[in-house]
């Protein structure tokens, strides 16, 4: 048994098999990538409290 | 047995829910660019393995019988090792691919109603012919007559230039490899 688009010989057939996977193994279509919107607000830098100097 | 008699009389018939998966090489085609990548037959004249849709068997006597047909070579075909397929005839592309729909097992391998790629690599195929699949990466991709696209190490593009082949273009395997695998959205082939 020969070519097939592959050129190599593949024996003897042996068994057919009906398959009806639950899911067709192809790729998830690519979706758009979502609007970012617009730019986060940079939060406002914490001002930590100064602790005084210990004895 | 009688040459008229058909062999699925023969054969077992099972039925399952999980694809079958197996190894295959392809030809590739692109445009000067690397552009327009398409996984296609070594061999023959079967149509091309299109992104992003199963590939369906057809066959000539498509008038006679379905694809795959027990007593025809029809079908895409596959093999459980890839070993076997140092034998193929220039192969480009190697990679793994789901098989499903009507499936016929052969002692070698197996032809199928539908495919898809699951995991594909560019191969050097004079380095995939003489030490099989391991250490046959690629460092650049010519661009041939009738937008042919051969994968060559550095030492095989020498020697087929050496012996007239000269691509009219090379092109970064690594990119090349990268786009095929964006183009048909599967995963690399680990070797």
């Amino acid at each position: 048994m020969q070519q097939g688009g592959l050129a190599v010989n593949i024996g003897r057939p042996k068994r057919i098999i009906e398959i009806e996977p639950a899911t067709v193994p192809l790729p998830e279509p690519q979706l758009p990538m979502p609007d970012p919107g617009p730019a986060p607000v940079e939060p406002m830098p914490l001002e930590l409290p100064v602790e005084p100097p210990g004895p | 047995m009688s040459s008229n008699v058909s062999l699925a009389r023969e054969l077992s018939v099972g039925a399952t829910t999980e694809p079958i998966v197996a190894w295959r090489a392809w030809a590739l085609t692109g445009h000067r660019d690397g552009t327009e990548l398409l996984l296609r037959p070594v061999a023959g004249r079967s149509r091309p393995w299109r992104p992003m849709e199963p590939a369906e068997a057809a066959c000539k006597h498509a008038r006679l019988h379905g694809a795959p047909n027990v007593d025809c070579s029809c079908g895409l075909h596959g093999t459980h090792d890839v070993e076997i397929l140092r034998r193929t005839r220039c192969p480009a592309v190697l990679g793994r691919v789901a098989f499903w729909g009507r499936v016929i097992e052969h002692e070698l391998g197996y032809r199928a109603q539908f495919g898809y790629p699951q995991r594909l690599a560019l191969v050097c195929q004079f380095c995939f012919w003489l030490w099989g699949p391991h250490g046959t990466r690629p460092a650049v991709v010519g661009w041939l007559q009738r937008d042919e696209l051969i994968p060559f190490c550095w030492p095989h593009l020498e020697q087929a230039q050496r012996y007239g082949m000269e691509p009219r273009r090379l092109l970064p395997a690594d990119e090349v490899d990268l786009r095929l695998r964006e183009t048909y959205a599967v995963d690399m082939l680990a070797f």
